[in-house]
């Protein structure tokens, strides 16, 4: 476990007053605040936050916290002075000696994505639960989760990093990181949830375990909030020339898409109503078919004959550098 | 569960949530929830009254009222005109 230096988070001095914490936490929430981020670690990056002010703004959370800081400092300055070059040290097996804290357990600002050394300091964790505790459900769990347009369009399995409590060897509930294989649903869009039943932390008292919710975003952020879906459609060069039918894949299934003749590299060929279902009465998106016209190479049986000749019936007029067509 | 199980679950707007169930999905009180509703800065996607179903556009909406509150220690009707700001952006960008 790695300890969290909650002063250096927030950017203040170890003896900064109330109004300080309160200005530096705003400064910082207004700045990482995944709302107005949209860097991917933000969400993080506002979890750090947020512990850190969760223990430094509270008097009680601050006092106990201080004791294990100050002893943090000297172990650093020691390890420090023996490597000659500054060094974060793991904390020591003793390290909650002279911690006292007896205020409420907290399961977090946010109850997500905060650190094992805040869980084990203030959590629930912290606690041992009473053998005649009352059954509690455990918390729901949320995550986002990045998928391709391609895994929208033809569905997929993905892996998912939950981070959740459960209870240890020991009984005590502890930060616990579960990696779960999920199928993602043909025609899901940005902004949706997926449930799984019982995959969020794991109840109290033989309570039942919580849910999941997986929130799903795109990896091109442009179209996340469009129905429309972008895609390459490769063609080969006598496709693109010729023209003809090709099919490809579609939200809402397969489909024949007629190639004009000579349809270049690079147009855009869209399928209406052939995206994203639309939800609460929304038209379905476009499809977006971007042409890519895919060259044989010449080491392909028959190829290099076939460039040849086609050198010598149209190289006298083709000029490619010039504009292209004649 | 299996390691290696491939785990399917529900998409939300499919089979949207209840009072209950949305609270639970946001870690607050039913009350809190039911003041926001009555104070109309929070909508359904159908039902009312303890039927009211909710899907995932509240979902998402129900968690950013909760974060903006919380984090900038903002009052609900403000943090109902930051939300409402930022899904008109998100509206724009989408070209809707």
């Amino acid at each position: 476990m790695r300890f969290q230096d909650y002063y250096r988070v927030m950017g203040v001095a170890a003896d900064a007053d109330a109004a300080a914490i309160k200005q530096a936490y705003r400064r910082q929430a207004r700045l990482l605040h995944p709302d107005v981020n949209p860097s991917a670690d933000a969400h993080a990056s506002m979890a750090r936050i947020n512990e850190a002010y969760d223990v430094l703004a509270d008097p009680q959370r601050r006092a106990a916290y201080d004791g294990v800081h100050r002893r943090h400092r000297a172990l650093q300055a020691a390890t420090d002075a023996g490597a000659g070059k500054p060094a974060e040290p793991d904390l020591p097996g003793d390290w909650q000696q002279g911690f006292n804290y007896d205020g409420p357990a907290s399961a977090g600002r946010g109850g997500q994505g905060f650190s094992d050394f805040f869980t084990s300091m203030f959590g629930r964790a912290a606690k041992p639960e009473p053998p005649d505790a009352p059954p509690e459900r455990g918390a729901d769990e949320h995550v986002k989760l990045v998928i391709a347009a391609s895994d929208a369009i033809e569905g997929a399995v993905r892996s998912v990093n939950v981070r959740g409590l459960a209870p240890d060897e020991q009984g005590h509930r502890a930060v616990v990181m579960r990696q779960l294989q999920v199928q993602i649903p043909k025609g899901i869009r940005a902004g949706q949830h997926i449930r799984l039943p019982a995959q969020g932390s794991a109840g109290r008292g033989g309570g039942p375990s919580g849910d999941l919710y997986l929130e799903i975003q795109f990896k091109d952020a442009a179209r996340e909030n469009s129905r429309d879906v972008h895609e390459q459609l490769p063609l080969a060069p006598w496709e693109a020339a010729l023209g003809g039918d090709v099919s490809t894949s579609t939200p809402a299934g397969p489909v024949s898409v007629t190639v004009p003749p000579d349809t270049p590299h690079g147009k855009r060929l869209r399928l209406k109503g052939r995206g994203l279902a639309g939800l609460d009465g929304e038209l379905a998106g476009d499809m977006v078919l971007q042409v890519e016209v895919k060259l044989p190479a010449s080491t392909l049986p028959g190829a290099r004959a076939a460039y040849e000749v086609m050198a010598a019936a149209v190289g006298r007029d083709f000029h490619p550098r010039a504009g292209g067509e004649p | 569960m299996k390691d290696g199980d491939v785990l399917v679950g529900v998409v939300i707007d499919e089979q949207t949530l209840t009072l209950e169930e949305l609270a639970c999905a946001c870690g607050v009180s039913v009350d809190w929830l039911s003041q926001r509703l009555e104070a109309g800065l929070l909508g359904c996607c159908n039902g009312d009254g303890d039927s009211r179903r909710f899907a995932s556009p509240q979902l998402q909406r129900a968690c950013r009222l909760l974060a903006i509150e919380r984090d900038f220690e903002a009052n609900q009707e403000l943090a109902a005109l930051v939300v409402d700001l930022l899904e008109e952006i998100h509206r724009l960008r989408a070209g809707r």
